[in-house]
């Protein structure tokens, strides 16, 4: 099942052009064209960003992909599948009627594959029985480093594999590389890291989470290997990504760099973008388990050179408090990757699609990581993640005193005043700061996220999240997740 | 050839009519009512001759050049000799009132002139000032065809409706500047922006773009007053049907209120809208600071023509500010009945908030940008269809040619990292190519291999288009909710408003009651009191 690629002949090749179409067709000549990697008869598998239901650059380039599934049919390709598992809790069916993928890849020849098999959904009297009948025929289980993995027998079973992959900053890795791309063969339940329940500082300071997601993604990536692989990123979306936002832009590099083996696609992107290969944790990992080589000398060059591309781009934000969101202080604590990555996203998404919200709601503290500076006279407070939930229990904040003279305010112990002599003494009572608002999980789940605000701060106050939240119900659809779950998918 | 030859009698007649005029203006003069009209240039429009010099006083110097005399100059058509050139001295910036023919040797033109005309300029200036002693702020150079394209624009212009003549007025600028038969230096941002709209169209007749418009709009009857402390002057505006076979007109007058017999002085700007509403018998009547639509154009021609998100965003921010400063910036009358205490009082008890004056000039272009990055992308390609269901009522919608008989025009949208790139007519014909085309899927396949791939198609129907422009534009002012939220209903028929592939926005349009939707939306389009 481990298809090696050929460690001692790999080629990459840099391509810049005009078009994405033309670069990229021009990438595939200087490769020594398409008939080098499908053959006649054969049956492909394409593997390509599908997040959402949304356009450009979330998704990949539907123009590059066009090209793709034509030269692959050309060359003589039986049959042409693609696929690829999209957000937790979002069926493939449900984007491809939003994007009308079905038709779209069928008009080009090609087939898109229900990985989730979520085109059995909608068929009446399909009972639980039968949903676990479909799964099991459709996924193989896969022990890699004592961990199972359910992977669509499609891609094992195709005789070739390709990934195209379309490069976006990203919170964790800088970049969404080929190897990231690769990852969402498997479901997103799959993809989950999952809980720990005792956490304790060495998870955080050796970020835990980070090398557990390494080896997950490495795993999944040595079960199925590409042929080819294509990191296109003739338009890359930088500082805030992988999807869009309101920090987001869209560079036009003009650049795509493809080969046969992801590890050094990956590799070369990196070294054309400015990017320290050296101390790059994914890359490193990848060529210790022998999946790829990192050596410059042993890589043919083709195309362009490096040194005459040279391209900067401007990252995600890595510190959580320089997102700079409207009445929203953030105070991080020592965290890990895993809670970085949802507290990104759910700033960022604050900060895009909420703007009247944080404007109806002043003074929110968001209290993110282990042990985080405590808030001073904030009127909510937002304690993101097991970590600040947890290390923030005998925290000031907590505690409100109420003083039972009529008129008197809620002050904190700091501003204690005690009256002297003949005057009456005030009776101070401590009750619990209801002002709060913990959002559980490690790291917490984006959508569990939404609910809980909702519910905090009303839909009054959250008119944007309010409407959202209806938009959101039309692609999560709460009658699939389920079937999702029977499926194996979440 | 003669002076007399080369330009158009009437233009000329009318022209030096105004130059007269300004001649005996002094600095200080104040409207005099008189009983001559003159016309605006290139227009039949006939006005009062101060408004005239009025309108020249203050728009010239914001919008073309703020500096005394001007120089024109007629080159021969290969750019190699100069045919007249005339100096217009100006005691104002842009008050034209003396003009003056300059012999032949005084200017010499080469050819690489027209191409670096910053060179010409100064050597003209150079020139002027050593054997004339004179010096001009600026030249406008004409080609001898732009002479005559502005001659065959003033034939017949006196009968032609205002509709007409400003299909027949775009038409010659855009003429002007796609051949390159005019230049002026310095270069005003108006000239660039128009230059760079040509551009942007690509070939694509910017009058065609009206003659799209233009049915849409319903028939109406308004006068607007442009107010400032030193000559307030009337717009009357009218879109009449003379009969329903015949095709509506556009009618257009300038004036100022002494003309219709108002004196304004101590009058409030609501009871000028009532008087000149009642004079001109207009359904209604607008009160606009002409500071406010200055500062408005302005800023619009200082936009980059590829429109990024962030330019439309601020432009619509402020649109949608001028139109909540009700009363403030703007009157109207009669007063718009959704400021009426209880009314709104009324419509809250029923759950919804109207309150214009809070209408969120911030939140609703950042709404509507920040959906259409996450749902189209930040490149796309967008088919807009425009479609007329009323001409095809008994073609049933299943049928195979329905499409090809609904679909009116159709415009491609380019977008590039939240700019608009370019926009393209695609005649129907190549929409519609062979027999087996006949579904928008089909369409879109066809359209993504000619112009890359196609993120959506949006049709919209006419009708909903001229019900929604006549009730939220026009009708704005009155109630009429069940007209209202009848037009809003036909967003959610397929035959009047339908996106391809349908998009969760589209989904969530299609799913919700109007009033449902409304009251979705609402918190978001108005604000809360509590800032």
């Amino acid at each position: 099942m481990n298809d090696h690629s050929d460690l001692k002949n790999i080629e990459v090749a840099i391509v810049k052009g005009d078009t994405p179409k033309e670069t990229f067709l021009k990438g595939i000549e200087i490769l020594g064209g398409i008939s080098k990697f499908i053959e006649e008869g054969d049956q492909v598998f394409i593997k390509f960003n599908l997040c959402f239901p949304t356009g450009f650059p979330t998704n990949t380039n539907f123009d590059i992909l066009d090209s793709l599934i034509t030269s692959c049919k050309k060359a003589g390709a039986r049959k042409v599948y693609l696929g690829s598992f999209p957000f937790k809790g979002i069926s493939i069916d449900t984007i491809s009627k939003f994007l009308n993928l079905k038709e779209y890849f069928s008009n080009l020849g090609a087939e898109i594959v229900f990985l989730d098999n979520s085109d059995f959904f909608k068929k009446k009297k399909l009972k639980g029985d039968q949903l676990n009948e479909i799964r099991n025929k459709s996924f193989s289980t896969v022990t890699i480093n004592e961990k199972e993995y359910l992977f669509p027998k499609i891609i094992i079973d195709s005789d070739k594999f390709i990934i195209i992959n379309q490069v976006n900053v990203n919170p964790v890795f800088k970049l969404n590389l080929s190897l990231l791309n690769s990852y969402s063969m498997v479901s997103p339940k799959y993809q989950d890291i999952g809980s720990y329940e005792n956490l304790d500082n060495r998870y955080i300071s050796n970020d835990q989470y980070k090398q557990d997601l390494i080896s997950n993604i490495l795993n999944v990536f040595a079960i199925k290997q590409p042929k080819l692989v294509i990191n296109d990123f003739f338009y890359l979306l930088e500082r805030a990504g992988p999807y869009v936002y309101r920090d987001s832009n869209l560079k036009k590099t003009g650049v795509i760099v493809l080969g046969n083996n992801a590890l050094s696609v990956d590799l070369i992107t990196l070294k054309i973008l400015n990017i320290d290969t050296q101390n790059y944790d994914l890359i490193l990992e990848a060529n210790q388990r022998g999946l790829g080589n990192i050596d410059f000398q042993k890589i043919n060059l083709l195309g362009e050179k490096i040194e005459d591309i040279n391209l900067t781009i401007n990252l995600c934000e890595m510190k959580l408090e320089n997102i700079n969101l409207k009445n929203i202080k953030v105070n991080s604590g020592q965290l890990c990757s895993g809670c970085y990555k949802q507290a990104y996203h759910l700033l960022n998404f604050m900060k895009t699609y909420m703007t009247k919200d944080l404007k109806y709601n002043p003074n929110n503290a968001f209290l993110i990581g282990n042990s985080p500076l405590e808030p001073e006279r904030f009127k909510n407070i937002l304690l993101f993640g097991d970590c600040a939930i947890k290390s923030t229990k005998n925290s000031n904040f907590r505690k409100l005193e109420k003083m039972s003279k009529k008129n008197t305010s809620k002050k904190k112990s700091t501003k204690k005043k005690h009256k002297s002599g003949s005057q009456k003494k005030e009776k101070i009572k401590i009750i619990a700061n209801k002002n709060i608002l913990e959002l559980p999980g490690c790291p917490p789940d984006i959508l569990n996220c939404f609910e809980l605000l909702l519910q905090y701060y009303g839909k009054k106050n959250l008119p944007n999240l309010h409407f959202f939240e209806n938009l959101l119900e039309l692609v999560v659809k709460p009658k699939e997740k389920e079937k999702l779950r029977v499926m194996g998918v979440i | 050839m003669s002076y007399r030859k080369l330009i158009n009698k009437k233009f000329q007649k009318n022209w030096l009519k105004i130059l007269k005029y300004n001649s005996n203006v002094e600095l200080g003069d104040k409207f005099k009512f008189v009983e001559e009209k003159i016309r605006i240039p290139l227009t039949p429009i006939e006005v009062n001759p101060y408004l005239l010099y009025y309108l020249f006083e203050i728009l010239y110097p914001k919008f073309i050049n703020s500096q005394q005399n001007i120089l024109d100059i007629i080159i021969s058509d290969d750019g190699k000799r100069v045919i007249k050139s005339y100096l217009y001295k100006t005691k104002k910036a842009g008050i034209h009132e003396s003009i003056e023919i300059f012999p032949h040797d005084i200017i010499k033109v080469h050819k690489k002139d027209y191409e670096d005309i910053e060179k010409f300029y100064n050597r003209i200036l150079e020139g002027l000032i050593k054997k004339k002693g004179e010096r001009v702020s600026s030249i406008r150079v004409f080609k001898e065809e732009a002479i005559n394209l502005i001659n065959q624009h003033c034939v017949g212009i006196e009968d032609l409706p205002f509709d007409a003549l400003l299909v027949k007025f775009i038409d010659l600028v855009q003429k002007l500047v796609e051949q390159d038969l005019f230049i002026i230096y310095p270069e005003p941002r108006i000239f660039l922006f128009i230059k760079d709209v040509v551009s942007f169209l690509n070939g694509y007749h910017l009058s065609s773009l009206f003659k799209i418009i233009y049915p849409l709009l319903p028939e109406f009857n308004i006068s607007i007053v442009f107010g400032s402390k030193k000559l307030q002057f009337i717009l009357h505006l009218q879109k009449k049907f003379v009969s329903k076979s015949e095709t509506p007109y556009l009618r257009l007058k300038l004036m100022v209120p002494n003309e219709i017999g108002i004196k304004i002085d101590e009058l409030d700007e609501n009871e000028i809208l009532d008087l000149v509403r009642d004079r001109l018998q207009t359904d209604n009547a607008y009160y606009i600071n002409q500071s406010d639509i200055i500062s408005f154009l302005t800023d619009l021609i200082n936009l980059s023509v590829n429109i990024k998100k962030e330019n439309l965003m601020l432009i619509m921010q402020k649109f949608l500010f001028g139109f909540r400063s009700f009363e403030k910036h703007w009157f109207l009358r009669p007063k718009p009945v959704s400021y009426n205490n209880l009314g709104r009082f009324f419509l809250r008890l029923f759950g919804f908030n109207i309150n214009l004056r809070k209408f969120s000039h911030w939140a609703i272009p950042d709404l509507i940008s920040n959906i259409f990055d996450s749902l189209f992308g930040l490149n796309s390609k967008i088919l807009v269809i425009l479609s007329d269901t009323e001409r095809c009522k008994k073609i049933n919608p299943n049928n195979y040619n329905y499409l090809e008989k609904i679909i009116d025009y159709a415009l491609l949208f380019e977008i590039e990292n939240k700019t608009l790139v370019k926009i393209q007519s695609i005649p129907k014909e190549n929409l519609i190519t062979n027999e087996d085309i006949k579904s928008l899927e089909s369409i879109r396949n066809k359209l993504s291999e000619k112009y890359g791939f196609l993120s959506s198609i949006i049709i919209i129907d006419k009708l909903l288009l001229q019900n929604f422009i006549k009730l939220f534009i026009f009708d704005h002012y009155k109630y009429a909710l069940l007209a209202k939220i009848k037009t809003l209903k036909m967003l959610k028929k397929q035959k009047f408003f339908y996106i391809f592939p349908e998009s969760p926005i589209y989904k969530l349009i299609q799913k919700r009651s109007a009033i449902s939707l409304l009251k979705l939306s609402m918190p978001i389009f108005i604000d809360k009191h509590e800032f």
